[in-house]
Order: structure tokens, then sequence, then C-alpha cells
């Protein structure tokens, strides 16, 4: 089963292309045009959690913090629990700001992967369990 | 799979490649190239150390910058936005480190810093700057360091406040029709030279006939304490800076840390020692930003010591003494001065790298007062403040290359816009509020000066604005874009 989110892209300069003015407006339903957000499904080891299974793959490549911040705060609201998302980023400020807002929103950070253009940051909606006995193990918090 | 403790926050180095190896060296080369820039220039003359002072303390700020990635955009988007609170601590962590070294360093009478006037301005200026930077996701240092981090949109939104604020203070025409009868009486009847033209242009207007009207003081000055000591570490830090930032620490913690503090612990509920275990926590939840936050609050209280000593040394006030007595006299004020806070500062020194390239493409930047009566619009390459602003993108690019986070990022239209738009409103507040996030609230704030607070509730409240704008943008956007979400 291979899921798929195709978003497109916004802007002020969204209304200058064809049919983006009406958009704009309302008066005409966009269409997919460009490909910022791919699925992969795959499984990924993750130290102290082994192998987990990525059930979303959001690319935030070139995208600004706000951006990155809020489209994962969306993307976490409506994943199902123990989903893991993964976030891949260029923006230093959403490395360093979603690991702190995933408990906001059901999440549950399990690590953060530098690689040699960007960031893989994986995030587990509702892992309570899994996050949990990581702690009981470690005996320490990440925060 | 390597594992790297970075922070609170586990980052695993998923691969490594030759390019590590070729930033180190990239490093070094940076490094190398402001090491030269200093060595050679005191060999031509000794008294470019004053210049060198400038650059080093940017090179440190710049490394701690982008170290925590600290950025106060970051800080209130981030609450509004997505309720973190790390980097707003980080801030206040800065605030007070920051503080009670410029009490010393007042207490000791090396401080080069001077109080700003209070008035609505503040909070008008803070309101547009804040908006403007929510807009391009970073304030004016954080723009900065991004561009030393390789990003090309930081690049643009430096060039858009600049190049807005040059053309801003000099404009005349249709905005002369928006200024008060009483601020153009005002700003006629001071009698400035026939050089300037201080009844044409708003900004001229808004600076000598209401700016110039307002009280300024620091909260040690109105105190009235007859002790140095007491009136910079009871009125400046105490008062003005560590008493308010606890108390946005308490709200900050009540408001956007305590619930999820409280549902993740797993003791007993022990009435206030939990709390005050909770306000730890979050004070320390990242110590990357606490880190940043302390070396920049020491170093920018060491840097207001080390330029008044210099002006002590070379026996001078402002540094256009010391560009006169050194026979570079192009770009110099009236007064013969130029733009010297002595203290971390952002937004002038763009604005007068701007305005000098405005002046060589024939448009008459020095009839105005901001640049013909203050800051002068000296060479870049002599522009002390701007050797700080270089330095700072430098000393970013060094870390950023150290920990291989450097990477060239070319923006998309749509993020060129929002730069370019943002840094217009940057621009625009930054001069309207006499400063940006750095000059009007964190080095003012840290001084004992109340008008800082000022510039920073209409930040906030322009933040505020900011991400209600972008987050609606972004959902309106969304719900019709979004297809086939299938989680």
């Amino acid at each position: 089963m291979i899921k798929d989110l195709t978003i497109r892209k916004s802007g002020f300069l969204a209304i200058l292309e064809p049919g983006g003015f009406a958009e704009f407006l309302g008066l005409r339903t966009p269409e997919p045009c460009d490909r910022i957000t791919g699925v992969k499904e795959e499984w990924v080891e993750i130290s102290g959690y082994g192998c987990l299974y990525v059930t979303l793959s959001l690319n935030f490549l070139g995208d600004t913090c706000l951006r990155t911040n809020l489209l994962t705060k969306r993307a976490l609201a409506e994943a199902a629990d123990r989903d893991v998302i993964e976030i891949i980023t260029d923006n230093l400020s959403s490395v360093e700001t979603i690991p702190f807002m995933s408990p906001n929103y059901s999440g549950v950070h399990l690590a953060t992967c530098q690689d040699a253009q960007c960031w893989r940051i994986y995030v587990q909606k509702n892992a309570a369990t899994i996050h949990e006995s990581k702690e009981t193990r470690d005996g320490t918090r990440d925060e | 799979m390597g594992h790297v403790t970075n922070n609170s926050i586990p980052v695993q180095a998923v691969e490594t490649t030759a390019d590590e190896g070729h930033n180190i060296l990239r490093a070094y080369l940076v490094l190398g190239f402001f090491v030269a820039v200093s060595l050679w220039t005191f060999s031509v003359d000794t008294r470019y150390v004053y210049l060198s002072a400038y650059l080093w303390f940017g090179f440190i700020y710049g490394m701690a910058l982008q170290y925590g990635r600290f950025c106060m955009a970051s800080a209130i988007r981030d609450l509004f936005a997505v309720g973190v609170p790390r980097m707003a601590v980080g801030i206040m962590i800065a605030i007070v480190l920051f503080s009670l070294v410029s009490a010393y360093v007042t207490a000791v009478g090396k401080s080069t810093f001077g109080a700003s006037p209070i008035g609505l301005y503040s909070v008008i200026g803070g309101l547009v700057f804040g908006v403007g930077m929510v807009f391009t996701g970073g304030c004016a240092s954080g723009s900065l360091y991004k561009t030393g981090e390789g990003s090309i949109a930081a690049l643009l939104v430096v060039l858009s406040l600049a190049f807005t604020q040059a053309i801003f203070v000099d404009v005349g025409g249709w905005l002369n029709h928006l200024v008060p009868a009483a601020w153009t009486a005002s700003a006629a009847a001071k009698n400035l030279p026939a050089a300037l033209t201080p009844t044409d242009g708003w900004f001229d207007q808004f600076t000598a006939g209401y700016i110039w009207n307002l009280h300024a003081s620091t909260v040690g000055e109105l105190i009235h304490f007859s002790n140095p000591f007491a009136a910079a570490f009871v009125g400046n830090a105490l008062v003005n800076s560590f008493l308010p930032a606890i108390v946005i620490l308490a709200l900050i913690y009540v408001r956007w840390y305590r619930k999820s503090y409280l549902r993740d612990k797993s003791a007993v509920y022990r009435g206030w020692r939990t709390e005050l275990a909770g306000y730890w926590s979050m004070i320390t939840a990242s110590r990357r930003t606490a880190i940043a936050g302390l070396i920049l609050g020491v170093a920018a209280g060491l840097h207001m010591w080390v330029m008044q000593g210099l002006q002590q040394h070379f026996g001078i006030l402002n540094v256009g003494e010391l560009l006169k007595a050194m026979g570079h006299t192009s770009g110099l004020s009236i007064q013969d001065t130029v733009f010297d806070p002595g203290y971390f500062y952002i937004t002038t020194q763009e604005a007068q790298g701007a305005g000098w390239i405005l002046q060589k493409l024939g448009v008459n930047e020095m009839s105005n007062i901001f640049f013909g009566l203050d800051n002068g619009l000296p060479n870049p390459i002599l522009n002390p403040v701007l050797w700080m602003s270089f330095a700072l993108i430098g000393g970013s690019a060094v870390m950023a290359l150290l920990n291989n986070e450097f990477k060239l990022k070319w923006p998309s239209a749509e993020i060129a816009t929002w730069a370019v738009f943002g840094g217009i409103l940057m621009g625009l507040g930054a001069r309207i509020g006499l400063g940006c996030n750095i000059g009007a609230f964190f080095a003012t704030v840290t001084n004992g000066d109340p008008s800082g607070w000022l510039f920073g509730l209409g930040m906030t409240v322009g933040g505020f604005i900011g991400v209600k704008f972008f987050n609606w943008w972004i959902e309106r956007r969304m719900a019709k874009e979004v297809v086939g979400l299938e989680l």
C-alpha cells in the first residue's frame, strides 16, 4: 500500500501561475503540480528503538522553519496512533524545535539523524509505551 | 551508524563524507581570512585594532548565534505557533547574564551605552518589525547568522532591510504629508546646519520634531541612586532586566510548559517543589540554547568594556575621530562622527552600507539627519560596525562548517518573496523603533533602558499577528491543496 501526499507550493507568486489568481480568490480548485512531500514506506533502524516502520515521509528541504513546523504539527494531528513520521529538513531551527514541539501534539521524538545534506527527524504518534520503556531502560529522559 | 550526543537531542550521524574534511579546511580558511585582515590592518596602522575589536566580537556573536540557533523570530514564533518555549527561555537567560555584566561595566564607568527616548514609537516600530521577522523566518541577527549558514534567503532579508532603511530615512515627497505639523515646526526650530533638510522627509521630522523631544533615561537614573553600583545592579540589572525576565519565564512556564511537565512527571506532585523543579526543567530543557545565551550575554557585556577601554586609550568619543586622524575623512558626518555604538548592534550598519551604495549611484544620502548628522556614510571597508556584521556572518559560517551544517541554499520564488517583503517591514520597523531586536531590545533592556521592553512588547504583538496570518495562510492553502491525505 503506497500512501501519497501531494501538496502544491503556496505563496504570493502562486497567484501569478496559470489559474493562480482564481485559486487565490477561491474560484477554482487547485491541482497538485509540485510534489514537495513524498511517502516512502520503509523500515528504518533507530538507535534505542530498533527497526521502525516509517508511515509518512515529509520533505521540507528549502522551506522556512515556520512552514516546516506548522505542517509537521498538522501531520501529527492527522496521523494515526503509532504512525512513524519522518521529517526531512535542512532548516536548523526546525531541527531544534520539532523534538520540543512533538509532545504538544501527541508525538514522541525518536531520533534526529544528520545526513550529508539534511536532517531526518523521526517522530511517532502516541508512542507512550515505547517511550516509557526506553526511559526505564536508560534511566534518563530526553529533556 | 555513529551516534553523537548533541545537546539534549540525540543526533545520529548517518553518513560521513569527504565533505567533512573539506568543511574543516573551509572553516580554517574563513577564520584565516579574518585573522589576516586583523594582522594586516594592524601592521598598516595600530589604530585599526579598534575596528578589529568589533570584528572579533562579531565573530563570537556569529558562532554563538549559530550554535544556539539563536533567533528572536523563533522565540516568538515557536511560542505562538507550536507552543515551544526553548528560544524564549534562551533569550531570557542571555538577558539576565548580559544585564549583570553590563551592570558591572556601567558601575566602573566603562559603559558605552546611551538610553533611548521612551515613547509609543518603540511599540509601533517593534510591531512592524515583529510582523516582518515572522514573514522572513529570522530576526536581524538571525538573518545574519543564517546567511553564514549559506541561506541566500537570509541574505535577501539583510539586503532588503538595509536598502529599505537607507531609502526610508531619506525619502520625502508624499510622505511629508503624513507628518504632523507639530513635528515640522519642532524640527524647523532646532536650527540644524544648512547642509541638512530637517523639514523635508518623514524620518527627519520624526527624529528632530518628535524623538529629540522625548526623555531618555535608565531605571538606575530614574530611581536616583547616588551609588553607581546600586544604580547599575539594583536599578538597571535587577529592576529592569532580572525581575522582568523572571516574571516572563514564569508566565511562559504557566502558559506553555507546566501542563506538559506535570503530565509527563512520574513523581508525586509536591506543591511548590514540583513547580520549581518544572521551572528549572524548562530553563535547562535545551542546553544548546542556554549555553548560547550564556556566551552571548557575557560577550555582549565584555564588548562594551573593551570598546570603552579602547576609546579611553585613543582619547576619543567616536571612531570618526580616529578615522579622521588616520586620514579617512570621506563619509564622516558633519559632526565628524560615524556610527559607533560600542556594543552589539545590527541594522544601522547595514543601512550605512546600502546608503553608501545609493550615494555612489548619485542619491544625496547625506542631506538627512540619520546619515548626514549622526551616522555618516563611511566606505564599508572602513566601517567598524559593518566589520562586526561581516565577522558575524563569518563566525556563523565557521561554526556551521565545523558541524557540517553549512549548505548553500537558494530560495524558491515563494520564499524569496517572503524574504524581501518581510525585510521591508523589518527595515521600516527598525527605523521607527530606532533599532532592531538587538539594538532596540536586547542591548537596551539589559542596560536598564525601559524603552527596550516597549519595543519587545510591540515585537511580541507583531510576531503574534505574523504567526496568526501565516497560520491562516498555510491552513487556507492546505485545506484546498492537500490531495489524498490518507494516513
